[in-house]
């Protein structure tokens, strides 16, 4: 040992034992660690297998963290240094390191409440500042999601905490919001019965709660309504194709007409058509 | 027996076989790696047309459906079995009905079959058809608690001379007893069709066992009970398929928790124009 030291020129610094204590220490960490990896991911599992991801991942998190502080102070007092004292100076740290990073410090206080509060959980599909998408992970900094277009988005618990969140996925049920315009010369009550048709023939709009017929008003060139139909939350995007698709097709079949704005375009006088005049351009003249 | 769609059918190399239960067309042909079920849905054709299992010579159709299974080596037997449906069923009466206090009725219920594609030794599904895929609905007292399931609207019978035989439908009786001061008004009924067997009688039709409903005095709740075997209306039975799921007792009472309509999904809810 002595040689070892001498030959890297240590001998100065520290003893034969006090080297043997540094490299016990280590090994004590880095074994340490990864029997702490595996045993909280074993923790994972098993949280996992009988509830969701949710706590899945708050189990595996929380069993790391725990054996990584306990082998921390362990790995020090292997070390030779004194815990109290250690724990005195890191109050003091803490202030100091508390007022330099208050944006981090922010973020953690956030990230727990979001856990406790727990208005989405891993795997939903929220929607927060304009972006929608999967939660991957709920983390003390951090909320990580994954868009439909496959774009990995990290969102500050902090922000997370002060925006307004929509969560798609908690609710079993979703409607689906047809807005729909006829031509004035139609029949309303044909109409609605034609829509309410579409809905039945349709396996995915639920029965029940019925579809919705809203009439909107008299725009400007439709008149115009609402029809709401209900589907289960995983079908939500096959019935929102489906029933528009649908609906279309049954009011071309029934010669509904759905009109679009028309622009009528008149010089003042009625009844003078415009005047027209053609003019040559200058290479063929 | 009449009119039986179902049991076991030998594929030679390269046949096809074709049912037609209502308005369900299904092929199923064989070669020796693969099976193919093709499925046409025609629902305004003649629903009296029935094929059981019929050698096909002709080209299957070209407007169908195809799902190919690959297999090791394909068998030259497949089973066809009938199946209940794989949800609770609900009944929506077109006109509502009632039992008055202290009295009881028996109604019959028609509801579409499933149709499965078994392989042999040991017994694998294959393949699964409805003959008529029913609506999806929402039972429960809200949209926030629930159970999804199929939706039947049907003019609920209650006598037996009235009801046609559809090969593609199991009839199902449900006894209603009203123990309670108050009419009981039944728009809905549900009818947890995963729990009950199938059985053929003579004439080809197919029946559930029979499914009675006792409201006790002052209660919302209904007590359930299945029946064993064939009801006795159907005459003599026998039993070709067995329940999907085995019902649990604990389980029972949670489920039926508003059996019968009474907590019938709030109407504001929806009415709420943002």
């Amino acid at each position: 040992m002595n040689g070892l030291l001498s030959s890297l020129g240590l001998e100065t610094l520290m003893t034969a034992e006090q080297f043997g204590n540094v490299l016990r220490a280590l090994l004590v960490l880095i074994v340490g660690l990864l029997l702490a990896r595996l045993v909280a991911a074993a923790v994972g599992r098993v949280v996992g297998s009988r509830m969701g991801k949710q706590e899945s991942m708050l189990a595996r998190r929380g069993v790391f963290y725990i054996l990584a502080v306990l082998l921390i102070a362990s790995t020090l007092h292997q070390l030779g240094f004194k815990l109290g004292v250690l724990l005195g100076a890191a109050g003091i740290v803490t202030v100091a390191v508390g007022f330099a990073s208050q944006t981090s410090a922010s973020n953690l206080i956030s990230g727990l409440f979001l856990i406790a509060e727990r208005p989405f959980v891993v795997g939903d599909f929220i929607t927060v500042e304009g972006t929608t998408g999967e939660v991957l992970s709920i983390d003390l900094l951090s909320v990580k999601m994954r868009t439909f277009d496959n774009l990995y988005v990290r969102v500050p618990n902090e922000s997370i905490i002060k925006a307004r969140i929509t969560n798609l996925t908690h609710f079993p049920l979703r409607r689906v919001d047809v807005k729909v315009g006829v031509a004035y010369k139609e029949d309303l009550s044909r109409v609605r019965d034609v829509l309410r048709d579409v809905a039945d023939a349709n396996p995915l709009c639920l029965d029940e709660p019925e579809p919705l017929f809203i009439f909107k008003g008299y725009g400007d060139s439709a008149l115009e309504m609402q029809f709401s139909v209900w589907g289960k939350r995983e079908n939500y995007l096959d019935l929102l194709n489906a029933i528009h698709l649908e609906i279309k097709a049954t009011f071309d079949t029934n010669g509904i007409e759905i009109p679009f704005p028309h622009r009528t375009i008149y010089t003042g006088e009625v009844t003078k058509p415009f005047p027209v005049k053609v003019l040559e351009s200058e290479g063929e003249a | 027996m009449n009119g039986a769609w179902w049991g076991q059918f030998e594929f030679a190399a390269g046949e096809t076989r074709a049912w037609r239960l209502g308005p369900l067309e299904l092929w199923i042909s064989r070669t020796p790696s693969e099976y193919r079920v093709a499925v046409r849905r025609d629902p305004d054709g003649d629903l009296s047309v029935l094929r059981v299992g019929d050698p096909w010579t002709e080209p299957v159709p070209d407007d169908v459906e195809t799902v190919r299974y690959g297999v090791r080596d394909s068998a030259r037997r497949l089973e066809v079995t009938p199946a209940t449906a794989d949800r609770a069923v609900i009944v929506k009466a077109e006109s509502e009905f009632f039992v008055p206090p202290g009295d009881a009725a028996t109604a019959f219920i028609s509801s579409p079959l499933w149709l499965r594609v078994q392989l042999p030794d040991p017994k694998r599904l294959m393949h699964e058809e409805p003959a008529l895929r029913p609506s999806d609905t929402w039972f429960g007292p809200s949209t926030l608690e629930g159970e999804l399931c199929y939706a039947i609207r049907t003019n609920v019978r209650f006598d037996l001379a009235n009801l046609p035989v559809r090969p593609y439908r199991a009839v199902s009786i449900v006894r209603i007893r009203n123990h309670a001061d108050t009419s009981l008004p039944l728009a809905r009924l549900r009818l947890p069709l995963p729990y009950l067997s199938l059985h053929a009688g003579e004439d080809g039709q197919l029946w559930t066992e029979s499914v009675t409903l006792d409201r006790k005095q002052d209660d919302e709740l209904a007590e359930i009970k299945l029946g064993k075997t064939a009801p006795r209306e159907a005459g003599k039975c026998v039993k070709i398929a067995g329940p999907r799921e085995e019902m649990e007792k604990r389980h029972l009472i949670r489920s039926f928790t508003g059996l019968l309509g009474l907590r019938k999904a709030k109407e504001g809810y929806e009415r709420v124009v943002e």
